[in-house]
Formats: C-alpha cells, sequence, structure tokens
C-alpha cells in the first residue's frame, strides 16, 4: 500500500522534477531490455495483474500494490517499466495525479527495487533453520523465501512512505513557494502543509496496509516457491 | 475492477459528438485543462470548472453519477494532504478539488476514447512501450474474470471463515496461483505472438485527420484555461 498523490499538491517544479529523474532511468532501462522480447509477456501480465489487484477492495479505500512482488517476479529493471505503464493506466482511470505520474512511478520502482534485491540478499542470509518442517518440503525451502519477500516488501513499503514525506518536505522549500492566492488576505506558501499533522492522519492507515501487503507478499512468495520455483529466479 | 470494465464500455459503445473526436485533439484537451486545474488559485472557478466538466459528460452521454463516485478515491488521497493544511485558508479545498476536477476530467477523456486510440497516441513517443501496455490491457479483462471466479470458489470453500490469519493465507495463495496461471497463459500468447511474426510492435492505427468538433473541443480548453487565469 502506498499514497498516491494526487493532482494539484505538489508544486510544478518538484513534479517536472519527477518526470526528468524517471525519464533518466527510463530511458536507459528501455534501450537495456527492448531486446528481451521473451520478458514482454511475464511483464504485461504483472501489469495486468497489479491493476486487478489493485482494484480489490478491502473495505477502506486503500489497496495491495504488490510492487515487492512484481521485483521479484521481473527484475530491477523491468519493474520500473511496470510501475510507470501501471501508474498511467491508474491515471487515466482518475486514481492518482496524472501530474504526479513521475513521483508516484519512483515511489512504486522504490518497493520493486527493495523487493529484488532485499529478497534475494535475505535469501542467502536467513538461516536454515527457518526451512519447513513438513517432510515433504524439506529443502525447498518455502517458508525461508517466504519470509525473505515478506521482510523484503516491508522495508520496500517503509521506504516508499519515507519517499512521500521526503517530497512534502521538499515541497516545502522549493521555488513554488511564495504563489499567493487571490482571494485569501494573508500570504501563504503556496504548499504550505504540517508535516506532524500529516503523519498522525496517514501512519495508521499506512501501518495497516503496511502489514498486511508485507503478509499477502510472503504467502504469494511461499506458493510460488512451492508450485514453480522458477519463477523466482529472475536476472538482472 | 466494474469501473475499468465501464470505463472501456462507454469509449467504445456510446456514440456521441465527443467520441468522434480524434484522440490527439483529446490530448490537447486532457494537457491544457489539467495544467488550468493546477495551477489555478482560485476555489470559485475550480468549482466552475468541475460542472463544466460534467456538463460535458453529460452531453458525451456518459453516467454523471457513476463518474462523480469513482473519482471519488482521490478525493480520499488528497484529504491526507488537505487535512495537514488545516489553518491555511482555503488552501484544503483547492487541494481537494482540484485533486477531484483532474480525476473527472481523467476519466472524461478515457470514457470517451477507445483505449486502442489512446494508446496508439502514446505509441508515437515509445512504440515499445505502447505495444506492452496494448498487450496488458487486453489481458486485464481475462485476468479480472479469472480472479472473479477464484475468489467466489475461494468463498463457497469456506476459504474466508478460518479467521484473519488464516483467511490471509489463502486469499494470498489464491493470488499466487492467479500469477502463476497467468504467467503460463502469457507464455502461450508469446509463441502465438512469435509465430505470426512478432518482433517487439503490435500495430494500431488511430485517425488524426482534424475535423471541425475536434476544433471545438480544443476551443473548450483554450477557454477554460482563459477564463480561470
Amino acid at each position: 500500500m502506498h499514497l498516491h498523490i494526487p493532482d494539484g499538491v505538489l508544486p510544478i517544479w518538484l513534479w517536472v522534477t519527477g518526470f526528468i529523474v524517471l525519464a533518466i532511468f527510463l530511458i536507459p532501462v528501455l534501450l537495456k531490455i527492448r531486446k528481451q522480447l521473451n520478458v514482454v509477456p511475464r511483464a504485461a501480465m504483472t501489469i495486468a495483474l497489479i491493476l486487478v489487484i489493485m482494484s480489490i477492495p478491502l473495505g477502506l479505500p486503500i489497496h495491495l500494490n504488490l510492487l515487492a512482488l512484481a521485483g521479484i517476479l521481473v527484475g530491477p529493471w523491468w519493474s520500473l517499466v511496470v510501475a510507470f505503464l501501471t501508474n498511467l493506466v491508474l491515471a487515466l482511470l482518475g486514481h492518482g495525479g496524472f501530474t504526479v505520474i513521475g513521483l508516484n512511478t519512483l515511489n512504486l520502482w522504490i518497493q520493486a527495487l527493495a523487493g529484488f534485491f532485499l529478497f534475494n540478499l535475505f535469501a542467502r542470509l536467513i538461516p536454515k533453520s527457518l526451512c519447513d518442517r513438513d517432510p515433504g518440503l524439506k529443502g525447498l525451502g518455502t517458508k525461508k523465501s517466504g519470509v525473505s519477500a515478506g521482510l523484503a516488501a516491508f522495508i520496500g513499503l517503509a521506504l516508499s512512505f519515507l519517499f512521500t514525506v521526503f517530497l512534502i518536505v521538499i515541497s516545502k522549500v522549493g521555488p513554488g513557494e511564495f504563489l499567493h492566492l487571490h482571494e485569501g488576505v494573508e500570504e501563504v506558501g503556496h504548499l504550505e502543509m504540517s508535516l506532524p499533522t500529516f503523519l498522525k492522519i496517514s501512519l495508521p492507515f499506512i501501518s495497516l496496509g503496511i502489514i498486511v501487503e508485507s503478509f499477502v507478499t510472503a504467502f504469494i512468495v511461499q506458493f510460488i516457491k512451492k508450485v514453480k520455483p522458477d519463477l523466482l529466479t529472475f536476472r538482472k | 475492477m466494474s469501473s475499468i470494465y465501464l470505463v472501456d464500455y462507454y469509449s467504445t459503445s456510446v456514440k456521441s459528438f465527443f467520441h468522434a473526436t480524434t484522440p490527439i485533439a483529446k490530448i490537447v484537451f486532457l494537457f491544457t485543462v489539467l495544467f488550468s486545474i493546477i495551477i489555478c488559485q482560485s476555489l470559485g472557478w475550480l468549482v466552475a470548472i468541475l460542472f463544466l466538466l460534467f456538463f460535458l459528460a453529460f452531453l458525451a452521454k456518459l453516467p454523471v453519477f457513476r463518474i462523480f463516485k469513482w473519482a471519488l478515491l482521490p478525493v480520499f488521497f488528497s484529504l491526507f494532504f488537505a487535512l495537514s493544511q488545516i489553518g491555511f485558508g482555503k488552501l484544503p479545498y483547492i487541494t481537494i478539488f482540484r485533486a477531484y476536477d483532474s480525476a473527472v476530467l481523467l476519466l472524461f477523456v478515457a470514457a470517451t476514447t477507445p483505449y486502442n486510440s489512446l494508446f496508439s497516441v502514446f505509441g508515437k513517443i515509445s512504440p515499445f512501450l505502447s505495444n506492452l501496455i496494448f498487450i496488458a490491457y487486453r489481458f486485464l479483462f481475462l485476468i479480472a474474470d479469472e480472479a472473479e471466479t477464484k475468489f467466489k470458489m475461494l468463498k463457497i470453500r469456506g476459504g474466508y471463515s478460518g479467521g484473519l490469519a488464516q483467511t490471509l493465507k489463502n486469499i494470498s495463495f489464491m493470488l499466487g496461483k492467479i500469477f502463476i496461471h497467468s504467467f503460463e497463459k502469457g507464455e502461450q500468447i508469446y509463441k502465438l505472438l512469435l509465430a505470426r511474426g512478432y518482433k517487439g510492435i503490435v500495430v494500431s492505427r488511430a485517425d488524426d485527420k482534424f475535423r471541425i468538433n475536434d476544433f471545438i473541443l480544443v476551443f473548450i480548453a483554450i477557454f477554460i484555461f482563459l477564463i480561470t487565469q
């Protein structure tokens, strides 16, 4: 789960910078992956699956992302393309802003990068004592993979939320600060926002979302490891 | 999921003045009005743009109440930001209306433009990305149908009745199954595409010729931009 930043919240210079940073990463990535035609169906299916999963309601207007899982399944470079195209379709459906596609993509990519690199790191570091007690599954390491994926998703989602907080902090010090309101009596900063209030409001939702998504990612990876383990061995 | 289905249905099945405009005109309309909304600092004008967009949706034979309802999701996200702006005059309301106006605008454009036309415009920038999103969008509805059936099956078999932790595990395993099945299906489609000479591009063309209704749409966009500044 992450906060979709809507249109009109952040100053123009910040979301334009978001597009520039995205382009700096996306162009070389596209040049690198465009010949890997065999990954196209997997990446396309991942986009479609994420869009479907994002539209499964969880009671509140929050949803799962599973971008950490996407990172594990399609690798770090393809996951940037997956995050970008998912955000593009979502923006066209009024879900998340169009002008902030650059920043929202970078936000989701953080989860995917953490998913890929931390999953592989934890899978090596976590001791074998966490392996399954079920004799039929012994040696497969399904639980170990699940725990690695869950931890990777948790850290990725936490980093993603920190990125949103970082955007709010820097939006206050940017060049767009002192635009005046036409009707306003007082001169107020264009994007003045109270960070403590923001954290007070968003943290309960975000924490719940992060915990649920981490468990779901862990269980999905555990299942994939059991049924089709070769899907988890994507190479850069 | 129903919103994606219905937006797709309205864009392809409904016929109106706005559906007949070219995708290029709609993209110009989208960017001009979106920019007007983002730089508009007057609450009154933001409310006026909202009413104008609903009026255009009504003229385009779209269900205005459904669009009103679907566009509420970004309002929820904008609330996080707006509530932390309390004490800064009208700023919280401006933040909410900017998010809501933009969502209604994007839904209006998506519901009046068939997805292949929309992605073909995108293909002028990057054919590779356009191709990828084209394939993803085609499978979106198949996967959604499969997911719906599988979750119904899970419910019938008591998958939601074993406590919170077990339910979460059951749902996750079902999602894992959908992932595996979709990837297998993707592999099959890839082999079929290769057999048909696929080299990374699926060609899709849209009508680019400007007609009178395209000029009217662009004029509306420029009018909105000028009156709100």
